[in-house]
């Protein structure tokens, strides 16, 4: 099939053109061309709901009611025979037959930091090599490159996150946009909260003398870049020095465009926005199905914080009250996403990913608390692509080990690829020379789960 | 070793007045003993090094490393004016002797070494901590004595949110900070200590062996130990409980050896251990992490993780000043003075030639991303924002300050620290940009208006030297003259203020 690229095409190329990156070829675009060409198909994306901290799996997706290690929470009933959750899920409950309970993960890492990163990136930290987090993965795979929105967001990343936050060796055009960061203790103004600051000057400025400043600006930036690299521009100086450019372009095209609406809440109604819960988590997942709905491909909620300090899933003390409390916030959440992307028929084509870098301890600890515990954990698939109803794998009575099919980090990222369309054994060029796949090469999605 | 010793001669004669002559002389023969490990590398990989940096790159780099911002417009002209061979050395000399050093270095080692936490407790804990740094670097503290302090600080007060008068000195100074920053839990503080005193990344064998066969998982918690309150049975040595194991552990140095007690307190025995001279990670890791932060890239990458899979790029040149450090006591400003005279700091960071491209043969500077800090301050300086601007209010009880700051904290390297879009509109649209390009308010922009016997062409030159800290190209002072011409002083001043302040240029150190 032959695509004529169009002058506005060359026109936004050369704005790129500079990047020199793997984004901005020719190829790229009429790849991109091809794939929303003729079509009404709807563009697959994928929601990360992430648990920051470490959800306890025995107090949410795999109770052991009647061991010792059980804790006080009574399972009930979903709406999928088989499939039973923690009783401070009831809206979710509801949704049974969307779910997929992965109750086998089984991780290596108990450190907050490494397992968030292996969490994001699927792989082990190793060295030079700046892995991308999943969602520019699956950014550079679904995006279209002349979208005004950001391709890749992360709503209000906890720290572990945030120093996640990096298109890795894909380049700065992958680069995830947080919002709602360093908003994590109790927040006034929520919507405030999500918005993308400074989109407008603090002080009125014709758009004439704005011009004339980006034009200055370029013409600094340009010869800054010339006299750094020589007459090469490979090398890592000048990748900052592209990136500032780049970073600089889109934050222009959200300025200049109708993208940055779609960070306006207050244009829902107030019964949808009580419905998601008027906290950051509830109005980030709102805010997610608004990007969801402008093709933004990749989204992340972090639930790491219920406002304040010490709430996070990170429930060394203090278990149950706090994880109660963190359900309570997530059911609702969770439960009007699903309803709210099926009400505007995106729901099939939209995977909603829960998940943290580990779980939790069976053995209940002297503060009534439970510590960190990789062996044995859950993750939970929903929405479309996937065939819900169902438990993935089994841990053992006590909780302490998985019995039946261990599920590692790669074979979910395997997984939640496959379920939008991606294939996970994909390469990429990384910044050591190296192609890397989407996910290692030991990946093993599970099929079972996938239509 | 004769280009050193005439360094050697040569700096006794010229330091003769100043009292501090034995350690000018240590200090030169430092940088010198630097330069020859690093050429000897360039020869064995072929490298063309690139020439010495020109004066403006000097001294803003300078300014940047030892004092965290920008020299004023009036500094620069009076370094690029100054005629005498010596002047960068001179210039070492008195930042070293700055306030803003002090300033500057309490930060960066509390960014190094105090975990950054969720919640609103942070900022608490780091002023706490930023107190007692602040002290121990004005009164030139040696850097492990000032490790031991941390290490042995009282935590037997209970966790208190305000100080108070009453309180001792040290409690008040010392032991919140660290320790409330890691939990106050033993195997949290154990990673964190470890990482930043050691350079050693023990905190992934708390749940099992380290995967590279590094560290075992009994090391971890026999290091944790000394952090505990618990005893061991028998002998009464300071022991913790392994989770999930239930198994007792003993306090045991990270080489197995059996601490001497001597009925001492644990965490005394741990610091004697970590600072000791025969430690073979404090001092390495000291100095890495120094060199890092004038280099950019560390002999050893990543900077905190020593360890023997992960060798050092100059193998000699890292033993060489950890054994400089360790002979004069580990005094900080000997070993930056060092590293600062060394002909390998002072090099341009434009690429003249292929041979240049690996960051970790030095061959050029690299350049660096400011920190939130160093952006911020140097916004401040180059424009003169009052602090009344700073301190108003953003939102959520936060001030100009703490927003701006708070956008562009990063964790990332410097040297891979990327722009995000949010920066951008910051930098673009934010209110401490519009407090600093204000033709009606910005003290800068006021003073070129109030001078009318400078034109166009020395207007700009200002403004150039106020935030790039160089003169503008005769290109630059054209088109832009023109510019101002054809658009009106006022406003074109405050056009071209802007886009100085959003210049790639002025957000890094080169």
């Amino acid at each position: 099939m032959r695509h004529q690229l169009s002058r506005r095409d060359w026109l936004r190329l050369a704005a790129f053109g500079v990047s020199g990156s793997t984004c901005s070829g020719w190829l790229n675009l009429l790849a991109e061309d091809a794939k929303t060409s003729g079509s009404t198909k709807q563009r697959r994306a994928c929601i990360v709901l992430w648990m920051g901290g470490g959800p306890s799996q025995t107090d949410t997706f795999d109770l052991k009611p009647g061991h010792a290690n059980g804790g006080p929470f009574r399972e009930i009933d979903t709406s999928a025979a088989g499939v039973r959750i923690s009783e401070h899920l009831p809206q979710l409950a509801k949704w049974g037959q969307r779910l997929a309970v992965v109750r086998s993960m089984t991780t290596k890492e108990g450190d907050h930091g490494r397992a968030t990163q292996v969490m994001h990136t699927g792989y082990a930290p190793q060295g030079p090599i700046q892995f991308p987090q999943l969602g520019s993965l699956i950014a550079k795979e679904l995006a279209d490159l002349d979208a005004d929105l950001p391709n890749c967001v992360s709503i209000a990343p906890s720290r572990n996150v945030e120093s996640q936050l990096s298109g890795g060796f894909l380049g700065p055009n992958f680069t995830p946009l947080a919002i709602g960061a360093g908003d994590r203790a109790a927040v006034a103004d929520i919507p405030r909260a999500l918005q993308v600051p400074d989109l407008r000057p603090s002080s009125p400025l014709s758009p004439e003398q704005f011009d004339a400043r980006l034009r200055m600006l370029a013409q600094l930036d340009g010869e800054f870049l010339a006299n750094i690299s020589g007459d090469d521009s490979s090398h890592p100086s000048a990748e900052l020095a592209r990136g500032h450019r780049a970073a600089y372009e889109r934050a222009v095209r959200l300025m200049r465009t109708e993208a940055a609406q779609a960070f306006d809440l207050e244009q829902e109604s107030s019964a949808l926005r009580d419905a998601y819960g008027r906290n950051l988590f509830g109005q980030g997942c709102l805010l997610a199905r608004r990007l969801i709905e402008r093709d933004v491909p990749f989204v992340e909620v972090s639930l790491s914080n219920v406002g304040g300090d010490n709430n996070s899933w990170d429930t060394h003390q203090n278990n149950f009250e706090r994880v109660q409390r963190l359900s309570e916030i997530l059911d609702p959440a969770w439960s009007t996403l699903l309803r709210d992307l099926d009400e505007r028929g995106r729901l099939d084509s939209t995977l909603v990913v829960w998940m943290g870098e580990f779980g939790r301890t069976p053995k209940i600890n002297n503060n009534t608390g439970r510590d960190h515990f990789p062996n044995a954990w859950s993750a939970v698939l929903s929405g479309g692509g996937i065939r819900g109803g169902q438990v993935i794998g089994k841990t053992s009575d006590d909780a302490m080990r998985v019995t039946d099919r261990p599920v590692t980090c790669p074979d979910l990222f395997a997984t939640i690829c496959k379920a939008i369309g991606i294939d996970p054994r994909k390469q990429n060029l990384s910044n050591v020379g190296r192609p890397i796949r989407i996910a290692d090469h030991t990946a093993k999605p599970i099929d079972e789960v996938l239509l | 070793m004769s280009r050193g010793y005439c360094i050697i001669l040569l700096t006794v004669w010229l330091s003769a007045a100043t009292n501090s002559a034995i350690r000018a002389d240590d200090a030169d023969d430092l940088a010198a003993r630097i330069d020859e490990h690093i050429a000897a590398r360039w020869r064995a990989q072929n490298v063309e090094a690139a020439p010495t940096a020109s004066d403006a790159e000097f001294l803003r780099r300078a300014w940047l490393d030892l004092a965290g911002r920008i020299p004023t417009a009036a500094q620069t002209r009076d370094f690029l004016d100054d005629s005498r061979d010596d002047k960068r050395r001179r210039l070492i000399d008195e930042l070293l002797d700055s306030g803003a050093f002090i300033g500057h270095f309490t930060r960066t080692l509390r960014a190094a070494w105090l975990p950054k936490q969720e919640g609103d407790r942070y900022p608490a804990y780091a002023a706490r901590f930023d107190e007692f740094l602040r002290d121990r670097l004005r009164r030139d503290v040696a850097y492990d004595q000032i490790v031991r302090a941390i290490l042995t600080a009282p935590t037997d007060t209970p966790p208190v949110r305000e100080p108070t008068a009453e309180m001792p000195a040290n409690t008040r100074i010392a032991s919140l900070g660290f320790y409330e920053a890691n939990d106050r839990k033993p195997e949290t503080i154990t990673g964190s200590a470890a990482k930043a005193f050691l350079g050693v990344r023990i905190e992934c064998a708390q749940c099992h062996d380290h995967p590279f066969g590094e560290w075992k998982r009994e090391q971890f918690w026999q290091l944790a130990a000394f952090f505990s309150d618990e005893r061991s049975d028998t002998l009464h040595e300071p022991a913790i409980t392994v989770p999930e194991l239930n198994k007792l552990v003993p306090a045991r140095f990270l080489n197995g050896e059996t601490p001497r007690w001597a009925e001492r307190p644990p965490r005394e025995v741990l610091a004697e251990w970590v600072t000791s001279p025969s430690n073979p990670f404090f001092a390495k890791a000291a100095v890495n992490r120094v060199w890092a932060h004038f280099f950019g890239v560390g002999l050893v990458e990543p900077i905190e993780d020593l360890t023997a899979t992960n060798a050092p790029t100059h193998p000699e040149l890292l033993d060489d000043l950890a054994k400089a450090f360790v002979e004069h006591q580990f005094d900080l400003k000997f070993l930056i003075r060092g590293i600062a005279r060394s002909r390998a700091y002072g090099l341009t960071s434009r690429r003249s030639h292929s041979s240049q491209d690996n960051p970790s043969d030095f061959a050029r500077m690299a350049v660096k991303a400011l920190t939130a800090e160093q952006l911020c301050d140097s916004l401040i300086r180059a424009t003169g924002v009052p602090p009344a601007v700073l301190l108003k209010e953003a939102r959520d009880r936060r001030t100009v300050r703490d927003e701006f700051v708070s956008r562009f904290e990063s964790t990332e390297r410097r040297v891979e620290a990327r722009t995000s879009i949010l920066h951008a509109l910051t930098r673009m649209n934010g209110q401490l940009t519009s407090a600093a390009t204000d033709p009606d308010a910005t003290p800068l922009l006021i003073a070129l208006q109030d001078s009318p016997f400078l034109d166009s062409s020395q207007r700009i030159e200002q403004l150039f030297l106020a935030t790039l800290s160089r003169q503008p190209t005769s290109d630059e002072r054209t088109r832009l003259t023109e510019y101002v011409t054809q658009a009106g002083a006022n406003t074109a001043l405050a056009d071209i203020l802007w886009t100085l302040l959003n210049s790639h240029e002025f957000a890094v150190n080169h």
